[in-house]
């Protein structure tokens, strides 16, 4: 059979099967594995614009959803405590835990603003200059943090907590809490929308 | 290229290789790691919850009935399934895994791919409990009246969970399909079967 030149190679991310195709896909299009059925590309409309966009979202609802206080709890004695996500770190490091405080911190914090701020580093750099070598290294570090990123455990690990504390005293859900939620759905839709392959290319010389 | 050889990529400059050197060796190294640690992880208390200098440290299963018996059933399931059933789910499921890659035992590529990237999947969720006390450890926290922390197993847990992640991140998953030669079905042209050999 013929190739065409234009025709490239194609792995899938999730089940290595070895593919040949002949163009990207349009605006709301997606393409799939015909093994395994995973996402291959997705023609995203406006995928730079997208990109910068929702980067800036998760920028600007990250500082309240990790430091102002998710939750208060009034005790029955009529004690209040307030609760943020770098609180409970704090509280873990400072009792001696660091190395449990150490991996919530990865996990809740740390990955996501890595991601966040390399993709919005990434996103207006390149409309200005040619890719780097600095470049590549950075989206190789987002490419290897992505299942690191652990908000969406963390929002059910905040149900759990709630449920196990609902008979000890009053609680105040506050808007730390929306904050959060609103920066993990973010942070979701961006890792699902993020087409890796689409920006290696563009980060190739 | 040979076996042994290496490339680099076009895009990012990381090493090609044709499987990853070591993989499997590096993947049994880390679940090793987390099967020893659970012992510590599930026999050692995970919290500590002390109410008017009474001390009560809950393992992660007592602290599970204890949920069961307070009428939290959702929650104890949620907690049974996050922090005891995937992890030993995972560490079983990885050792089957990378043991049939071994001794190339005959079984469906898509099923061994389908459960590799299942046990990936699960694996993120384990940390719930971590999460959970992070939290709670602040709300609790009223000084001399009570005080909610993390017992000596937190570390080991966490561990076990760092440790699967890892193992099942540095297999390189080419291997599953290298037990089964069906060489047929890894080239496709356009949808179409491509007869030709890479």
């Amino acid at each position: 059979m013929e190739r065409d030149p234009h025709d490239f190679m194609v792995i899938c991310p999730h089940c290595d099967l070895v593919m040949q195709m002949h163009e990207h896909c349009f605006a709301g299009q997606k393409a799939s594995c015909p093994r395994c059925h995973s996402k291959l590309e997705t023609g995203w409309v406006h995928s730079e614009t997208m990109l910068l966009l929702l980067t800036l979202t998760g920028l600007f609802f990250y500082i309240p959803a990790n430091f102002y206080p998710m939750m208060a709890v009034e005790m029955k004695a009529g004690m209040i405590t307030n609760a943020s996500v770098f609180d409970g770190i704090f509280h873990l490091f400072t009792k001696g835990q660091w190395f449990t405080a150490l991996l919530v911190f990865f996990c809740s914090m740390l990955t996501p603003a890595l991601i966040i701020f390399v993709l919005l580093y990434l996103s207006i750099t390149l409309k200005y200059m040619q890719p780097r070598r600095h470049h590549q290294e950075l989206f190789r570090v987002v490419c290897h943090l992505d299942s690191w990123v652990m908000l969406d455990v963390y929002l059910i690990s905040f149900c759990v907590a709630m449920f196990k504390m609902k008979d000890l005293g009053v609680l105040h859900p506050n808007w730390g809490l929306l904050a959060l939620i609103c920066l993990a759905v973010t942070m979701i839709y961006l890792m699902c929308q993020l087409d890796k392959r689409q920006i290696w290319e563009k980060l190739r010389h | 290229m040979n076996r042994v050889g290496s490339f680099q990529c076009l895009s990012c400059n990381g090493k090609l290789h044709l499987r990853t050197p070591n993989s499997l060796q590096a993947a049994w190294a880390w679940l090793a790691t987390a099967a020893v640690l659970i012992f510590p992880a599930n026999l050692y208390p995970i919290t500590l919850f002390t109410v008017f200098g009474n001390e009560k440290p809950d393992t992660i299963l007592s602290g599970t009935l204890t949920l069961v018996k307070m009428g939290m059933f959702p929650i104890a399931v949620i907690v049974f399934t996050a922090s005891i059933a995937v992890p030993i789910i995972k560490i079983v499921g990885l050792t089957y895994i990378y043991f049939s890659v071994q001794r190339h035992v005959k079984l469906s590529d898509k099923a061994r791919t389908r459960m590799f990237h299942f046990i990936e999947w699960i694996g993120r969720w384990s940390m719930m409990d971590l999460f959970v006390i992070s939290i709670m450890s602040v709300l609790m926290d009223l000084g001399h009246i009570s005080s909610f922390e993390a017992g000596p197993a937190t570390a080991a847990f966490g561990l076990v969970v760092f440790c699967t992640m890892v193992s099942s991140k540095v297999f390189d998953t080419r291997l599953l399909w290298d037990a089964e030669q069906a060489s047929e079905e890894h080239l496709y042209h356009s949808g179409q079967r491509n007869k030709s050999k890479l």
